[in-house]
């Protein structure tokens, strides 16, 4: 195992026990880790839940902080009201899109009890809710939040709308007894959670996407983190931890992922594509291809 | 002086010289006091005009003429000046005419160029020239900031982990991404300055690509607060407890850095700061107010109350500021190393200044004015 991955492993066992809770007393998770938002990944969770007080995940310190409407600033400010605390061993959590004026930044300690804001609606935002990022300074990488607090109640599991082979510069959906070409070819899955606690199909990435080609593991990605990766180019370029694929290489639009490349050669093959949410719900789908020459 | 021992020679002589240069300096006073003179320069501000900042208009529509004052200097006031007052904005000429004003829809990025009013939900960022009429649009994820010259644009996420820099077309030139989110940014000549929440400032050039990455000296809390570019010089404001300014020159391509010193502040939100124009002084937030230090001395160069509203540098060395006072705010003109030159009370909370050709633009919530500060 790299060193990188056994670090974040030790971390995320030892977070549960240092007491990290939800900030919010009723939580309704509308946008999960690692989404596509148009151009960069959802570096952290969205929550909504109405008008409530924001409490700290826990004990810390307050680092930074800006107050829409009341503060100056040298880049604009998607997360309007927002403020960052510190807590032990590096890790950091920042609370965004607060009510205006409700923030208590003259407090530099919190308990992780008494409240640090209300669920607001500045900012870049559509209606009220919480935007959470959680930070890890120490492994300098953002932390899927959902990996680190504690589990929410979910039965619904994700789905798998669609899986498409690439070869040259079409997709074509594959279906059970679809033929393709032999060689090389890359594969890409639309699909999506869903949240049984909101009313409608509201659509989230979900955690974990395994591919399979006869039984064999061809590719394996997880929304658990991102880190900075150094581009060719020089420019730094987030990447998700595991996998180190940078917003552009997963996403082909905002729910069609480039899951990996498989070897197609003649005869039949059984590409099996499962897709597990935070919660641990699962869904598979199956397709029987036949390869030609 | 014979017997009398040479180091005691030495010492009645040190004393005597002593006692002269005392003297001097008494007389000097007394001279001073006696027989003043007047410095030659008197200060004085000028108000040259003030309008209401007029309703919002359509592109390419002119306000009806000001009240223009009577001027040889037809060209120089027909210079025009981006500017904002409250939620409003605009462009105006020297001579008070408004060439076109509207009001901001959530943000403006404004330049030389033209601007663009973004929404606070914003997908598309349209950029209008100084008259207001459409010259392209982009599609941008986050919210746009444009170069004070208007010919760069780039974006920053709504998360504040991806800088990218695009073109008139809406073709990405590059991106920049973050684990740590961005606290605070620096643009001159194309270069950026980005400090993160996670204490390091990365230098990127203008391609993009990361020439140096700094880290201040350790505080407690690691921290990026302030950051302020100027050609060859890099200054940052970082940490909690303590909380340090580091001043950087550029020696051989690379950012060294040429005087740290802890500020005794416990800032936790962004401390605006900025070079004076010909780069010598560096204006930088406290939690008490604002600090000047003089970068050629190396010392401080002066001290204001206040939190800073809005700061304005002249090319001649004076320095605009706007400072919170009670439910209002304070405007001062000074220069760095002597007192206030001007100082009045404003009944606004919200401020801006900026400097044109010696000329100091002031607006506030629904009124916009000029004034000139002459010295004789």
């Amino acid at each position: 195992m790299k060193p990188i991955l056994l670090a974040i492993a030790i971390g995320v066992l030892a977070w549960p026990v240092a007491g990290f809770d939800w900030p919010l007393d009723k939580v309704v998770l509308t946008a999960t880790f690692g989404e596509s938002r148009g151009d960069h990944f959802h570096a952290g969770v969205d929550l909504g839940g109405g008008d409530q007080e924001v409490r700290p995940i826990a004990a810390g310190e307050l680092v930074f902080s800006f107050e829409e409407g009341e503060d100056r600033a040298s880049v604009p400010v998607g997360l309007g009201s927002y403020l960052v605390l510190q807590h032990q061993g590096g890790v950091r959590s920042l609370y965004g899109h607060l009510e205006a004026g409700s923030m208590r930044r003259d407090e530099k300690l919190f308990d992780g009890s008494g409240p640090l804001g209300r669920v607001g609606a500045t900012g870049y935002s559509l209606g009220k809710h919480l935007h959470l990022t959680i930070i890890d300074t120490e492994m300098r990488s953002l932390i899927n939040p959902l990996a680190v607090l504690p589990p929410l109640p979910d039965r619904q599991p994700p789905v798998v709308k669609e899986l498409l082979l690439r070869a040259g510069r079409e997709a074509v959906a594959a279906r059970n007894g679809s033929s393709f070409r032999q060689g090389t070819t890359e594969v890409l899955a639309q699909l999506y959670d869903l949240r049984e606690d909101v009313s409608f199909a509201w659509r989230m990435a979900p955690y974990r996407i395994s591919l399979y080609q006869d039984g064999r593991e061809v590719a394996s990605l997880r929304l658990d983190g991102l880190h900075e990766k150094l581009q060719r180019d020089g420019t730094p370029r987030l990447a998700l931890l595991e996998s180190d694929l940078s917003f552009g290489e997963l996403y082909e639009s905002e729910w069609l992922l480039r899951i990996g490349e498989v070897k197609l050669v003649p005869g039949q093959t059984t590409l099996s594509l499962f897709v597990a949410d935070y919660a641990g719900n699962e869904s598979s789908r199956d397709f029987l291809l036949t390869v030609t020459d | 002086m014979e017997g009398v021992p040479s180091d005691r020679v030495s010492s009645l002589r040190r004393r005597r010289s002593r006692r002269y240069l005392i003297l001097a300096f008494v007389l000097g006073l007394l001279y001073l006091f006696l027989f003043p003179q007047p410095s030659g320069r008197e200060g004085f501000f000028k108000p040259v005009w003030s309008r209401p900042i007029p309703a919002p208009q359509g592109p390419a529509a002119p306000t009806s003429a000001a009240q223009v004052p009577e001027s040889g200097q037809a060209g120089a006031e027909r210079r025009l000046s981006w500017f904002k007052a409250g939620r409003h904005f605009g462009f105006v000429r020297l001579d008070g005419q408004v060439q076109y004003a509207a009001e901001a829809l959530h943000g403006v990025a404004l330049s030389e160029l033209g601007f663009i009013n973004y929404p606070r939900v914003a997908d598309n960022f349209v950029f209008q020239d100084t008259a207001g009429r459409f010259q392209y649009a982009v599609r941008g994820y986050g919210y746009p900031i444009l170069d004070p010259g208007g010919e760069l644009l780039f974006s920053v996420s709504t998360d504040l982990t991806e800088l990218k820099h695009l073109d008139r077309d809406g073709e990405v030139l590059w991106s920049a991404g973050f684990f740590s989110p961005i606290t605070a940014l620096a643009l001159s000549g194309g270069e950026c300055a980005v400090g993160l929440l996670d204490g390091t400032v990365k230098l990127l050039e203008a391609g993009g690509r990361i020439a140096q990455d700094f880290m201040p000296e350790p505080s407690r809390i690691p921290v990026i607060l302030g950051v302020a570019l100027a050609p060859g010089r890099l200054a940052v404001l970082s940490g909690i407890d303590p909380q340090r300014l580091t001043i950087l020159e550029r020696r051989g391509g690379q950012f060294a850095p040429v005087q740290t010193l802890a500020t005794g502040s416990d800032l936790r939100r962004e401390a605006l700061m900025h070079f004076s124009v010909d780069g010598r002084f560096l204006a930088y937030e406290t939690d008490t107010g604002l600090a000047l230090r003089d970068l050629r001395r190396g010392g401080a160069a002066g001290e204001l109350p206040g939190r800073l509203l809005a700061l304005g540098c002249d090319g001649d060395g004076l320095l605009a500021l706007g400072c919170r006072e009670g439910g209002g705010s304070r405007l001062r003109l000074l220069r760095p190393l002597s007192s206030v030159l001007y100082e009045r009370p404003l009944p606004a909370g919200d401020l801006f200044l900026r400097f044109l050709d010696g000329s100091l633009l002031i607006g506030f919530p629904g009124r916009l004015l000029r004034a000139d500060y002459l010295e004789e």
